[in-house]
């Protein structure tokens, strides 16, 4: 028994803000920002639009790539939840019409997509489901401080979907074996300080005007990140490749998660992939968190970069610290454009 | 094992997409296009390609190729 990807689907907030517009108001420039990040544009959520709105239409984009077969679990993978309490999958699962199946949200940051992928692979070889709808989706420009020029430009909304099925190692989409890890003692070097329970505690009776509004929104060491993703990426990718039993020379696609151009070229640097093998789409979307991977796997999908047969690397970073590596050999799939209109 | 000029020039160039003739002892990193983020990637650049481990500490006080040569050859 192995964990089979056989729908796919994604759908980015619709409004499209350039470094031009995003470097107003902030110490920057465009070209600062496109040299340090690869970023030109990302997608920005506005007018109440939500992480859960975009994740809906993901969620259905998905299961119709999938030709509507029945899911018996939702699992939501976000960093931007619209309430801390509850989870949204529940709610994702009642829009889709999916009835009262298991839905629960996981937070692993930017990693959160393929620890979802290992998620689901569990509820699928427990026999729990028969087959799971993943959705990594978020809305984190609304958690990044608007007056911070190392953060404001880096982030962009959007939600990427995959359904996964039971199925048989030799079947297309299989996924292959994973490598999880994570880094505690270096929390406080992407974090969000308030609004949990240890600033409420302190600040109880006092009110929340008592913490410094800079403390609700994404703090970021850029340089010591940038130095762990590259370790941290590169290590969990070679482990990953190990367990499956894959050379480098077989990998036909490095998809790691969009958070740096010069992140993903460093890696493939490290593990000593060509260029060209390395997946990118950051400079059109940003950042978005758990929804990168399966967004670029959707425009890769779309635009025949990414055909059937080939072989994929997927690897993530982010808050936690926490990072992820699986494989999979890519499957034929139907899938549809991730703009919110089409 | 001694990092020479050559072989420190011939690697930069080649990783982050540099003339070799720009890259000479007295060529400042800035006037090169380095920033923070390419100082952790010359690090990894020298530790992949010359064998030579060198520390964030160290890597903040170079300015010049001259420098990272010093310090890839234990002189700094």
């Amino acid at each position: 028994m192995t964990v089979i990807l056989c729908g796919l689907g994604g759908c980015l907030a619709p409004q499209i803000i350039d470094n031009q517009q995003i470097s107003s108001g902030l110490d920057t420039t465009p070209e600062w920002i496109e040299s340090r990040t690869g970023i030109r544009e990302r997608r920005m959520v506005s007018d109440g639009l939500s992480m859960l709105d975009l994740a809906i239409k993901a969620g259905a984009r998905a299961l119709a790539s999938a030709e509507g077969r029945a899911v018996q679990a939702v699992v939501v993978a976000t960093t931007s939840p619209e309430r801390i309490c509850p989870a949204v999958a529940p709610e994702v699962a009642s829009a889709l019409g999916l009835g009262d199946i298991a839905a629960y949200d996981i937070t692993s940051a930017c990693s959160g997509f393929v620890y979802g992928l290992a998620t689901a692979s569990g509820l699928i070889a427990a026999g729990i489901a028969n087959s799971v709808l993943l959705i990594g989706a978020e809305a984190f420009t609304t958690f990044v401080n608007p007056r911070d020029r190392a953060t404001r430009p880096i982030f962009g909304d959007g939600a990427g979907a995959v359904v996964l099925r039971r199925g048989e190692a030799d079947e297309p989409g299989a996924l292959g074996g994973f490598d999880l890890g994570s880094d505690g003692a270096r929390s406080d070097l992407l974090a969000i300080p308030a609004g949990g329970s240890r600033q409420r505690s302190a600040s109880a009776g006092l009110g929340h005007d008592r913490v410094a509004p800079s403390e609700f929104y994404l703090h970021m060491d850029g340089r010591a990140v940038y130095e762990q993703a590259v370790a941290r990426m590169s290590a969990s990718a070679r482990s990953v490749l190990d367990r499956s039993h894959w050379s480098m020379d077989q990998v036909d696609w490095f998809v790691g998660h969009q958070a740096n151009v010069r992140i993903l070229q460093s890696v493939a640097f490290e593990l000593g992939l060509p260029t060209e093998k390395v997946a990118v789409n950051i400079q059109r979307l940003g950042n978005t968190l758990t929804a990168s991977i399966p967004l670029l796997l959707n425009d890769m999908a779309m635009s025949g970069d990414l055909k059937a047969g080939q072989r994929v690397l997927v690897s993530a970073f982010g808050a936690g610290l926490s990072w992820g590596s699986t494989v999979l050999q890519w499957p034929q799939l139907t899938t549809r454009s991730s703009e919110w209109q089409d | 094992m001694t990092v020479s000029n050559e072989a420190i020039a011939q690697a930069i160039a080649a990783r982050f997409n540099i003339e070799q003739s720009r890259i000479v002892p007295e060529a400042s990193l800035e006037d090169l296009g380095f920033d923070s983020l390419s100082q952790v990637d010359l690090a990894q650049l020298l530790r992949k390609k010359l064998g030579v481990q060198i520390s964030d500490a160290q890597l903040s006080e170079v300015a010049t190729v001259g420098d990272v040569l010093a310090l890839a050859n234990g002189k700094a």
